[in-house]
């Protein structure tokens, strides 16, 4: 294991070697804790334990038939944004969402990894085919932008600037667009500041655009995928007046991080708990 | 003499700031007889699949000549997409879904076990028609009811602004960019004015609400016209109707009200209900930026310690609600807002959340009798002491009002102390 300590001993080497996935884990869980006691989100706790049952027994069972190790943070990780994110009136559509997220990892690949993000595969697929289903962009408010953005300069801290551009890259094309807007429509500074202030859209940007794993390789591609999905989103949300377009556009796109993969090559990135077994 | 412009909340386009605070009269809570919110508008939303069916309550107290309603919609509307219902339907919603007491009376310790609108009539000025030499295109003009009815498109918002003008309307200020901002999003003007020919043959003496249906994908309510009143906040409440299940606002946050608490029963007694629901109202709307109220979220064919019986079919009809047989759920918002609470026009969806949600206070009379026993002393020495005080601190925390004067109008019921001899009596006390 000693080849797992950070060598030399320098802050952003030791914050580079800590697995993101424990901080995410912990943002999320806090997010969660913080709708239900405060904002006065109930979830029925069945339905909690039910969907992590789920993400994880699917988890367990495709890696036991395709032979790899068992690695259960990323599950719970998907799991909890699968929370955060959707409800619905039966539990059942929970979990589905649950099995389609896991699933999707190892059936819907592309050389050595695979092409949707989980839980927003997860999510998108069951809001599309479930009517029992939804996505609550309002219930976030207003308030929390603050400490949304404080959670999300940690996740920079700790995956560098490089990784994150894809959320980065998102937020500041999102910025424009509405401001863009707001200047086409001559309306006040307020009405951009309250759209940009919707916990739904940090929460996505910062959590669900930050995985390494789906999102290009090559850092300029991290930044042309990042700004077409905030083109993409607020066209569909203004043109076609679609509720929670960031989601849909995230999913129709995946796609396209193959062909940028193609044209511009990167370094795949790897989970550090990952590179140490090598 | 000019004329003023009415925006109903919703859509309305803010109110012609003349009439000062006339312009909005409102709502009413149960049967109380004083109006409980100033400046207040009421907009049921029937929306299933792309179809929008909307009723306007005009809450108007004023003249009649000088009432117009100004709305931004998506569509031009045809005249049978434009009709009048009554306002008994709309004042049955609201008894069905408003905050209500629940009265519960406490038994022998020894023993276990609308609001009105009145308008007043004067002869139409004469029209004069600008509107085409101002580029504003008059698609179409109906008579609905008592109400005429304009539906204008314009490519240039000073145009239409000059044409209202001309018209004898008080634009408040800031409408014409208000105006503009609905232009470039593509929105046609639907204008209800009063027909007082028409009106007075009506005999009614209250303006009726006018009820639009058109498609659209777009569920919204363009609140931005109404915050253009200067004087301050308004209150909305939305009953909006959906076959799925409770309707949710995507970019704001709701708030369930306070529920479930127990009150002081002098609230019924005294007739403080209302002044109770308003002033809860007002504490909670201070305590939160940017957010609306639910107050009411219900599958319309039953419910829970009701108000008012929920509605029959034929007024679910009249207010719009075109399928059979599958459940009508309605939630009830309630928002305070103003330019600054509310940057954005009011964006809604549907969702399947079947959760029921009430505003619902309890009241526990407490007994009046002799009540000579153990159990009597146990009860109005300790109990009722107990209790009240917490009743009392629950009133004070909701609505704001100070302890002390809550304490001097809840005074516990006297009560003689029992005593006894019998010591097998006093062994269990």
């Amino acid at each position: 294991m000693t080849h797992s300590i950070p060598y030399p001993l320098t802050t952003s080497n030791i914050l580079q070697a800590i697995d993101t996935r424990y901080y995410q884990f912990f943002v999320q869980v806090g997010l969660f804790v913080w709708a239900t006691f405060y904002l006065d989100v109930l979830m029925h706790p069945m339905h909690v334990v039910l969907t992590i049952a789920a993400g994880v027994i699917t988890q367990i069972a495709f890696s036991r038939y395709f032979k790899l190790p068992i690695n259960l943070l990323s599950t719970l990780n998907s799991m909890m944004s699968i929370l955060i994110l959707l409800h619905s009136s039966s539990w059942m559509w929970m979990v589905l969402a649950a099995i389609i997220a896991i699933s999707s990892k190892f059936i819907i690949r592309c050389g050595d990894k695979h092409i949707f993000n989980p839980s927003n595969i997860g999510i998108v697929m069951v809001l599309l085919l479930v009517p029992e289903t939804w996505a609550d962009s309002g219930q976030w408010g207003q308030g929390m932008w603050f400490i949304l953005l404080l959670a999300s300069l940690g996740l920079i801290l700790l995956l560098g600037i490089s990784r994150m551009l894809t959320s980065i890259s998102f937020i500041a094309t999102f910025i424009g667009l509405i401001f863009i807007r707001a200047y086409w429509l001559d309306a006040p500074l307020a009405l951009p500041l309250h759209q940009l202030q919707n916990g739904a859209i940090l929460i996505f940007a910062f959590l669900m655009l930050s995985d390494p794993i789906t999102t290009p390789n090559s850092a300029f591609a991290r930044i042309i995928f990042g700004a077409w999905i905030a083109l993409f989103s607020c066209f569909l949300q203004y043109q076609f007046f679609v509720d929670n377009a960031f989601l849909y556009a995230l999913a129709v796109s995946m796609p396209l991080v193959l062909v940028l993969n193609r044209l511009f090559i990167g370094k795949q990135y790897h989970w550090p708990r990952k590179q140490r077994r090598y | 003499m000019a004329r003023f412009f009415i925006l109903l909340t919703t859509f309305l386009l803010g109110i012609s700031l003349i009439s000062s605070a006339q312009a909005f009269y409102g709502f009413y809570v149960g049967k109380d007889d004083k109006p409980l919110f100033n400046k207040s508008s009421q907009v049921v939303y029937v929306r299933d699949g792309d179809r929008n069916i909307i009723t306007m309550v005009n809450n108007y107290k004023g003249e009649a000549k000088d009432f117009a309603l100004v709305v931004p919609v998506p569509t031009l509307l045809k005249k049978d997409e434009i009709r009048i219902i009554n306002n008994a339907t709309i004042q049955r919603l609201d008894d069905y879904s408003a905050p209500r007491l629940v009265e519960y009376h406490d038994s022998d310790p020894c023993q276990p076990s609308e609001t009105t609108y009145e308008l007043s009539i004067t002869p139409p000025a004469p029209v004069v028609n600008k509107a085409e030499q101002l580029g504003v295109e008059i698609e179409a003009k109906y008579t609905v009811g008592e109400y005429d009815i304009l539906l204008l498109s314009a490519q240039e918002s000073k145009n239409l602004v000059t044409f209202l003008k001309s018209e004898g309307y008080q634009l408040p200020a800031g409408a014409e960019r208000v105006i503009s901002r609905y232009i470039k999003q593509d929105m046609k003007f639907f204008i209800a004015k009063i027909n007082l020919t028409v009106f007075v043959e009506t005999g009614y003496t209250k303006l009726r609400p006018i009820q639009i249906a058109y498609d659209s994908k777009r569920f919204i309510l363009p609140i931005r016209l109404g915050t253009l009143n200067a004087k301050g906040e308004q209150e909305l409440f939305v009953y909006a109707l959906a076959r799925k299940g409770q309707v949710k606002i995507t970019n704001y946050r709701t708030i369930k009200l306070p529920t479930n608490r127990e009150l002081p029963s002098y609230i019924k007694k005294k007739k403080l209900f209302g002044k109770f629901y308003k002033d809860m109202f007002n504490t909670q709307a201070k305590k939160y930026n940017k957010v609306a109220f639910l107050e009411y979220a219900w599958n319309m064919s039953h419910c829970d310690l009701c108000g008012a019986k929920p509605l029959t079919n034929k007024e679910l009809k009249e207010l719009g609600v075109f399928w059979k047989d599958d459940p009508v759920y309605l939630s009830r918002l309630h928002l305070r807002y103003d330019k600054k609470k509310f940057p954005e026009d009011l964006m809604f969806q549907i969702t399947a959340d079947h959760s029921t949600f009430q505003g619902s206070y309890a009241l526990h009379h407490a007994f009046t009798g002799a009540a000579q026993c153990i159990a009597g002393n146990k009860y109005f020495h300790k109990e009722l002491p107990k209790r009240f005080k917490e009743e009392i601190k629950t009133l004070a925390e909701l609505t704001n009002w100070k302890i002390k004067d809550i304490r001097k109008q809840q005074g516990i019921p006297k009560h003689n102390t029992y005593q006894t001899d019998d010591w097998i009596e006093r062994i269990w006390d």
